[in-house]
């Protein structure tokens, strides 16, 4: 084979697999665009269960719909360019432009209620299967006794957790962000106000300080 | 020629296999536990990328989006991430082929926990003694699985309540204490320390030690090495090196503010033209851009320990003392004996591995030895460190969560105040000259902030005023006034400059605004202050009554504006101006501020409030032109060359 011809092939898989890695890196750390959903409906979970969905779907349904819900929010206090107390603070209303943590908690409460009973009753019925091995070490430390029961239990007490979790950091970010947003305004008013000074120092700094025989050498 | 094409078709060709092991490792679920598997499939259907829901990032890059979702990967997935990065550091297994002890791995431990497989590529006698580590860990669990779920409650639990206030805007986009230290140093020419140029800080789970806290260690170190038998004189270097910057930075900014006050003096010596070009350095295009936020952030972390820094964070004067004291007695290092060295080897062995120290506290004294001196710094750091301690569960807390608030006295009266709880011992006469010393050290010419300005505006102010422009003569007869007595015809009443101590501090009873009493109760109604003045208060505003009220005080207004204007001049007529130009700018914006009265009151107050002074300064502006410029003011006195 001629010395050229090899060289050639040598490049060209070079070439090829150098491609292929900074193709490879690109895909591993690029991110992704943010995805969000929001909420539409609340999810029927007694139908799922009627329909014998399994587990993993209505717990994926669930938590679909709370981070609809969240992101729905969330994007509404951003959205809004004045935070009112008909939009915080009013309780009598939930309607859907209240971003209110209360208003949010009583909608998101209603699900999971709704969710905790699906899954009782959907743990009646026998349907819940562990797809894990029963002989495993994991077994012993997730799911001591039956694991049906064990699994349902722990995915009501995941279910209730994240959602107080998530609820506690919404009203935090709900009251901090209307602080964050009056601080905003007062710094924009102090950084005119010190322009301002700047304005008034430089004739200020044009005053005399000293002035030279501004006297008299006729005295009584 | 040859080989190379061939060594780097080889190299590529390892490179792509261990590329794609690596890609494979990242998607291989079976050694995953069920949640872990659960919550992929969950991402998977909602297309989401398992970097878009981490808690310490979703307020910051995501604006909030999928905070459900990072909630319950706080609370589900990351403890189980958790617990086997523990358990793999705390047990150990003993490997007979390489005849150490060493940890079990990661991976090891979820293979176990998940399947009840033991690694094998571990044979013979190792393989015994891991299975007998993974055992013990079978056995304990319940118990570690509890520790790891309680410690996660707790630091989501703080995470939850500090997120916003921790002086860190990486885990949450904004951050209160973080706003609070930009209007201070707009107010002050407070330095922010933004701690996303922290170096190796890129967010707060791998947050690095405080500087002052790594410098700190450094010399514990170099101290005990200096005086046991651990002498390496080249790192000693160094770190003396290292302190001494420290000390000369200190030094330095003496020197600086020295030079400052020098070139005021000199400036103030100097013609009007020439002042005209010193003094315009503050008033740089950088300098006066509107985005302090962006400003601050580019200011380089400095020292903590610059003791003459406005509102320095972490100022400690025991810190300060043993740190002098430390650089005081190192050089007489080489004389110490040898159970000296011997108890500062028990010392440095009480280090952490990660030099923090962990002994007990001392007290410093001024003529310590070497190892006193670095007991004594040892103390003091270890008070510090204590309190940046609070709270703190997985990382040292960086300097700018701690949060420090220091008042700086700057009128002349704290000044003295200060002065004299620091010195005691000197005299009346050296604390006058201090005190005049004091006033104009507290800025540079070159700061850009508002107490920056004031003060060169005062300064300004008073060199004009503090002049008296009645001529002294000598007396010939007893108990006359050594006072030309013509002069006080002529001058006193005329020479047309008022001095204001505080021009900021009240515009609406300032006399130069408006004579009229009612003038503040009018403006009071307009903006609707809630302030309590004894008198009923007054309905809410709605449309109808706030014109009427409107009206009302805007004729109130021309009427007594009218009085003043007769004795003020013109320059009244331009504030006057000013004022009506005001109102009609808040009859515009009084009806959105109705409805947006839910939350911020006090803010509201504030803001209308440095809004009126933001016109005001216009005014001012014009007056003290007016004074530069007028016929009757300074230039008329410059020009004068002799009385008549």
């Amino acid at each position: 084979m001629p010395k050229k011809r090899k060289q050639f092939i040598a490049l060209s898989l070079s070439i090829l697999l150098l491609g292929a890695c900074i193709f490879g890196l690109f895909k591993i750390f690029i991110k992704n665009p943010i995805t969000t959903t929001y909420a539409v409906n609340m999810p029927n979970f007694q139908t799922m269960v009627d329909n014998r969905t399994s587990l993993n779907d209505l717990s994926a349904a669930h938590h679909k719909y709370m981070n609809d819900l969240f992101n729905s929010k969330v994007k509404k206090i951003k959205d809004l360019s004045v935070i009112t107390t008909e939009t915080t603070a009013d309780i009598t209303s939930c309607s859907e432009d209240n971003i209110s943590t209360y208003c949010l908690a009583t909608q998101g409460s209603e699900e999971l209620k709704a969710y905790i009973l699906a899954l009782k009753d959907f743990d009646s019925q026998g349907l819940a299967i562990d797809t894990q091995s029963n002989n495993s070490i994991q077994n012993y430390v997730y799911t001591q006794g039956e694991t049906s029961e064990v699994n349902i239990s722990q995915e009501i007490d995941a279910a209730i957790e994240s959602f107080d979790l998530a609820l506690t950091l919404y009203d935090g970010y709900l009251k901090n962000y209307q602080m964050h947003k009056e601080y905003k305004k007062i710094i924009e008013d102090l950084e005119k106000y010190r322009d301002q000074l700047i304005k008034i120092r430089e004739p200020s700094d044009l005053l005399p300080s000293k002035f030279l025989n501004v006297t008299t050498n006729q005295c009584t | 020629m040859k080989n190379f094409w061939k060594k780097l078709a080889f190299m590529m060709i390892i490179f792509a296999v261990a590329f794609i092991n690596i890609s494979q490792a990242k998607d291989d679920q079976s050694n995953l536990f069920p949640q872990e598997i659960k919550f992929n499939k969950l991402l998977e259907t909602l297309k989401i990328d398992k970097s878009q829901v981490d808690l310490h990032t979703v307020f910051e890059e995501n604006e909030g989006q999928n905070l459900y979702l990072a909630a319950y990967q706080a609370q589900q997935i990351i403890p189980l991430e958790n617990i086997t990065d523990r358990l793999s550091k705390k047990y150990k297994f003993y490997n007979y082929d390489t005849k150490k002890s060493q940890n079990l791995s990661k991976e090891q431990i979820r293979t176990f926990l998940i399947t009840g497989i033991i690694d094998p590529s571990v044979t013979g006698q190792s393989q015994e003694s891991m299975k007998k580590a993974l055992n013990n860990i079978q056995d304990r669990i319940n118990q570690e699985l509890e520790i790891e779920n309680l410690r996660n409650d707790l630091q989501n639990y703080i995470f939850t309540k500090e997120i916003f206030v921790d002086g860190d805007t990486n885990n949450s986009g904004f951050d209160l204490v973080y706003d609070l230290e930009v209007i201070e140093s707009i107010l002050f020419n407070k330095i922010i320390i933004n701690e996303t140029e922290l170096e190796g800080s890129s967010s707060s789970k791998d947050l690095s030690a405080p500087e002052f806290v790594k410098i700190a260690s450094e010399l514990v170190n170099s101290a005990s090495e200096a005086t046991g038998t651990l002498i390496n004189k080249n790192n000693e270097k160094n770190n003396q090196t290292s302190a001494q910057n420290r000390i000369n930075n200190k030094t330095n900014y003496e020197d600086s503010k020295s030079a400052a006050e020098t070139n005021q003096a000199d400036s103030s010596d100097q013609n009007i033209t020439s002042q005209d070009s010193d003094n315009q350095s503050y008033n740089d295009p950088n300098l006066n851009s509107t985005n302090t936020i962006s400003q601050a952030s580019n200011y380089q972390k400095t020292n903590y320990f610059d003791p003459n820094k406005p509102n320095s964070c972490f100022e400690d004067s025991t810190l300060k003392q043993a740190f002098e004291n430390f650089q005081m007695n190192k050089i007489d290092s080489n004389d110490e004996d040898q159970n000296e060295n011997h108890q500062n080897n028990q010392e440095q062995e009480k280090i952490s591995p990660t030099g923090e120290p962990m002994s007990t506290t001392t007290t410093p004294s001024s003529d310590e030895s070497p190892t006193t001196s670095a007991k004594t710094l040892q103390a003091a750091f270890d008070n510090i460190k204590a309190k940046t301690d609070s709270n703190n569960w997985n990382f040292v807390l960086p300097c700018g969560t701690h949060f420090c608030l220091k008042i700086s006295f700057q009128n002349n009266d704290d000044q003295e105040d200060k002065k004299d709880s620091s010195t005691t011992t000197n005299n009346s006469q050296e604390n006058t000259n201090n005190s005049t010393q004091e006033k104009t050290l507290v800025y540079q010419q070159t700061d850009n902030c508002i107490a920056c300005h004031i003060q060169f505006i005062l300064k300004t102010f008073e060199d004009l005023s503090n002049h008296s422009l009645v001529p002294n003569k000598v007396t010939g007869n007893i108990l006359e006034a050594p006072k030309c007595k013509k002069a006080f015809e002529n001058v006193s009443p005329g020479l047309n400059v008022t001095m204001i101590k505080q021009p900021i501090t009240s515009p609406l009873d300032d006399n130069l605004i408006s004579n009229t009493p009612d003038f503040k109760k009018q403006l009071k109604d307009i903006y609707s202050f809630n302030e309590d003045s004894g008198e009923e208060p007054s309905p809410p505003l709605d449309q109808n009554n706030f014109s009427n009220k409107f009206t009302k005080a805007e004729e109130k207004l021309l009427s007594t504006e009218q009085l003043s204007l007769e004795s003020a001049g013109n320059a009244l007529i331009k504030l006057h101006d000013e004022i009506e130009f005001q109102i009609a700018n808040k009859k515009e914006q009084q009806p959105l501020e109705v409805e947006t009265q839910a939350t911020a009151d006090n803010y509201k107050a504030l803001g209308a409030e440095m809004s009126k002074m933001n016109s005001y300064f216009s005014s001012f502006f014009k007056m003290i032109n007016q004074i530069n410029t007028g016929e009757n003011a300074c230039p008329a006195l410059l020009n004068k060359k002799y009385c008549s």
